[in-house]
């Protein structure tokens, strides 16, 4: 059996588990309680408050551009990510380093200084605030991550088997339709979700980039401000279930990988 | 090294152009207005100091409060991670993977959730004082849940705890388990071995999560708004006001980089630290 | 012998200031089947590649079927790999693997199927094609790599260490496919390897190249019987390299004993193969005309089924000297005095300077 200090430990990870994901499940919980204040006890269940909240228009606007940017950004970051990702490894291995940090540097600042700095910008240069704004911002942001996921994944990759193609009679464009994309094909949707995760999820840069108009984030903290209402709680919620959900397919299909 | 897939670096170019246009040129020009001055609402070219000199002036106090806060949290959060990780990785067998997986979910969930879930549990009317009313333990809702800085503190490394985990199981993930058992052979106690042998080999990935933490809890403003009360008057509050309510960009550009600076200087002495206390021997 | 399939005239590559290969003159003739053997880092990889339109050029000139292809792509070349390793697409099936190249090009479908099954016959793989490539043994994946190489049927067939990745008892088996194979379609191949052994099962041809230069080209039995430099000596199978010195037409070897040989004066080297020598007392008997003889001493004797193996001590030396295998009592024993003798005509002697 296991030793006094071993179990010390698992219980340590246990109490950080439930440290980890309480605040979560306490949510869902408060979602179908009927009393309008987030308390206990729960005298009963209820969904009115999903009704209450899918009356309003406005969620779903707020929900439409979420859907809207997570899309775009989905496909245009791992488009733009991937290739970049193809050509960094072909790159000596002592630059990549350098060259990973430079990449990194955008999720390495607070994304407060991201936000503030953007709006400048886009101010200067004078290009409306809407959700293209947004989602070229959002762009800058979850690019390293699909940069470095695809990488890594490239790290491994036996190259002699694009030659393999090249040598029967493939283009360079056949080859990487053919053989190279299906092969990474789950590394590259399992990036596409991690960038919509990060984008679905994002507050700060979208606070300060959007203008006017709303996602769900920014709804949320307009609910936040305005309203003690429990119709927060789902708003709160579905934002926590998109990130997870889309989270999830990504651990899915990349099967573990980075 | 050959035609069929020699460096056609133009792949790169889409990805250059968004990188170069959206993030280098705001950056720089965002550092650049940080010496510049607001005269009537505009930003007008300048080269002068007195925004710094006003920032470590005017905002002193916060600043100080503010590294304060996030010099702790990224304290916790990075031994609580370590803790967690080495567990995942040496002690949990074959639950590893579904640690790992419990991580992976809390990493996401919702940054602006996470902290509105906060506020409920430690409000007035909240989570923990209904639950304690409820069982009859306290008549009075407890007041001093929310609205601090411990409150601040609580729910940042709830939120950073998953982000630090991650860069210190993977830098553990590549320890092999033979020296550790070769160290434990040759006469060292399991905590000398951690000290030793596993400590040294993870140093990488401590000063990673220790950044990701005190990079994050500087620059929040979220959190202390709505969690911090009026009297935690954390710099990322005051910036962000810079862009609102003052309207002084260049006033809060001086302040985003002074904090990136404090950032970089307390990383290097941390790094420094670690790299000493942990050499290999 | 009429016009050569392949020219390579003056080809040369050059990675920054290391020379891969230095200008470098060849001709493959329809049928051939060619090795390319060489201590790794030799050239050998590079020259294969350039071949097949993965590394183009520096200077000169290859020439496929007279058609000038030297800066022609891999993907329009009449020439088809088996890689080092296979590089076999892994999300594919056996026979999809092998139709690939004939699908990229969009044939028709039933002229794909007829061809594959004439591949699968070939290459004995009946009942494998909807097997995934991962799922197959070593021996099975280096068939569909040389299937899928072969159904477009190229001019040339390269093989990169084809038997590298094999263990030792289906390499001997994959040698006789090979060989059959070759025979059964006609075709030219070219293939490179580290392995003499390989090269002398398979090849009718063998070039033998050295730090980027092609040292020796030509049969198996030319390279081994009369090896142009000692280097290739010494790769082809096992030899004893004997210094000496010529002068005026004898040749004085460093282990003490002088035959007459024409040359110029000055150091020589004298290649004699193990196999040549034998072991004798001739206990002050005179020898025969054209044999040379070294008096030295046994210093190791070891059986090895088909042979004897000696290692005899002559002055500044260690000769290999093998012979058929005796009964125990006419062995020599260790430290026994003998007198090795072959034939001056099994010997090479080469100038050194």
């Amino acid at each position: 059996m296991s030793d006094l200090p071993t179990i010390l430990l698992r219980l340590f990870a246990v109490v950080i588990v439930v440290f980890m994901l309480t605040p979560l499940l306490v949510l869902v919980l408060f979602c179908f309680s009927e009393r309008s204040l987030v308390t206990f006890p729960i005298t009963g269940f209820t969904l009115d408050w999903f009704e209450k909240l899918f009356e309003r228009p406005a969620f779903w606007d707020a929900l439409q551009n979420s859907l809207i940017v997570t899309g775009t950004v989905g496909v245009v970051s791992t488009l733009l990510g991937t290739s970049a990702a193809m050509v960094l490894a072909r790159i000596r291995s002592r630059y990549v380093g350098p060259i990973m940090l430079l990449i990194m540097l955008p999720i390495m600042l607070p994304p407060l200084v991201l936000g503030v700095a953007l709006l400048t910008y886009f101010s200067t240069v004078e290009v409306r605030l809407g959700l293209f704004t947004v989602i070229l911002a959002h762009i800058v942001f979850t690019q390293p991550f699909v940069i470095l996921i695809v990488q890594a994944r490239m790290i491994g990759f036996d190259y002699r088997i694009v030659h393999g193609a090249r040598d029967l009679g493939a283009s360079h464009l056949k080859a990487f339709v053919t053989v190279t994309f299906p092969i990474i094909r789950p590394t590259i949707i399992g990036a596409a979700m991690v960038a919509m995760a990060l984008s679905v999820d994002d507050f700060i840069v979208t606070f300060f980039t959007i203008g006017g108009g709303n996602t769900l984030p920014t709804f949320l903290w307009g609910m936040l401000r305005m309203d003690v209402n429990p119709t927060i709680n789902i708003v709160a919620m579905l934002i926590m279930l998109l990130t997870v959900v889309v989270s999830l397919v990504a651990l899915r299909v990349t099967r573990w990988r980075g | 090294m050959t035609p069929a897939i020699r460096s056609r670096g133009w792949l790169a170019l889409p990805y250059l152009t968004v990188y170069l246009l959206v993030f280098v040129a705001p950056l720089l020009y965002f550092f650049v207005i940080s010496f510049w001055r607001v005269r009537l609402f505009r930003l007008m070219p300048d080269a002068s100091l007195a925004n710094y000199a006003k920032t470590l002036e005017a905002h002193s106090v916060s600043l100080i409060f503010t590294f304060e806060i996030a010099f702790t949290i990224a304290v916790i959060v990075t031994t609580l991670a370590f803790v967690f990780a080495y567990v995942v990785r040496f002690k949990a067998g074959r639950y590893g993977t579904p640690l790992l997986f419990v991580v992976l979910i809390a990493l996401f969930g919702g940054y602006l959730t996470k902290i509105y879930v906060w506020k409920t549990i430690l409000g007035q009317a909240g989570v923990i004082n209904s639950a304690l009313g409820l069982l009859g333990i306290v008549n009075e809702p407890i007041t001093f849940l929310l609205y601090n800085p411990v409150a601040v503190v609580i729910t940042l490394s709830h939120y950073t705890l998953p982000l630090a985990i991650l860069p210190i199981y993977g830098a553990l993930r590549s320890i092999e388990d033979m020296p550790l058992r070769a160290a434990r052979d040759l006469g060292a106690s399991r905590f000398r071995v951690v000290w030793d042998v596993v400590l040294p080999q993870c140093r990488v990935g401590i000063l990673i999560a220790f950044s990701l933490c005190l990079i994050f809890a500087a620059g929040d403003f979220v959190t202390p708004l709505l969690i911090g009360g009026p009297y935690t008057s954390m710099i990322g509050k005051l910036i962000q006001l810079q862009f609102g309510f003052h309207g002084d960009a260049a006033m809060g550009s001086a302040m985003a980089f002074t904090v990136i600076g404090i950032c970089l200087v307390v990383i290097f002495m941390v790094g420094t630290l670690i790299f000493t206390v942990f050499r290999v021997r | 012998m009429g016009h050569p399939l392949v020219r390579l005239d003056g080809v040369s590559k050059a990675y920054g200031k290391i020379v891969a290969v230095h200008p470098l003159t060849l001709d493959i003739f329809r049928g051939d089947f060619v090795a390319v053997l060489g201590p790794s880092g030799c050239g050998k990889t590079t020259l294969l590649n350039m071949l097949a339109g993965f590394v183009l050029p520096d200077s000169g000139r290859i020439e496929i079927d007279g058609r000038d292809v030297s800066h022609v792509g891999p993907d329009r070349r009449p020439t088809n790999m088996v890689f080092q390793g296979y590089a076999l697409f892994p999300h594919m099936t056996v026979r999809q693997n092998i139709a690939y190249g004939l699908r990229i090009r969009n044939y028709p479908k039933q002229e794909i199927d007829e061809r594959v099954g004439e591949m699968v016959d070939l290459v004995h793989l009946g009942g494998l094609e909807r097997r995934a490539v991962t799922e197959i043994s070593g021996g099975q994946q280096q068939r569909v790599a040389l299937a899928r190489a072969l159904i477009m049927r190229p001019d040339v067939l390269l093989l990169d260490e084809p038997l590298a990745a094999l263990d030792l008892k289906l390499r001997n088996s994959m040698q006789q496919e090979l060989r059959r194979i070759h025979q059964s379609i006609g075709g030219t191949f070219v293939f490179v390897t580290h392995d003499q052994n390989e090269a002398m099962g398979l090849a009718n041809r063998i070039a033998v190249m050295r730090d980027g230069l092609l040292v020796q080209e030509g049969s198996p039995e030319e390279i081994y019987s009369t090896p142009r430099t000692q280097f290739v000596s010494n790769f082809i199978g096992e030899a004893n390299v004997l210094p000496g010195r010529r002068t005026s037409g004898v040749v004085v070897l460093d282990a003490g004993t002088a035959f007459p040989s024409k040359g110029s004066d000055g150091t020589v080297a004298t290649v004699v193969r193990p196999e040549a020598m034998s072991l004798t007392k001739l206990d002050g008997a005179p020898i025969e005309d054209g044999k040379v003889v070294m008096q030295g001493t046994v210093r190791d004797a070891v059986f090895l089924g088909s042979r004897m193996k000696y290692v005899v001590e002559v002055p500044g030396n260690a000769i290999t000297v093998y012979t058929p295998p005796s009964g125990r009592s006419d062995r020599f024993a260790m430290d026994n005095k003998v007198d090795v003798v072959w034939n001056m005509v099994d010997q090479r002697v080469l100038d050194t300077e």
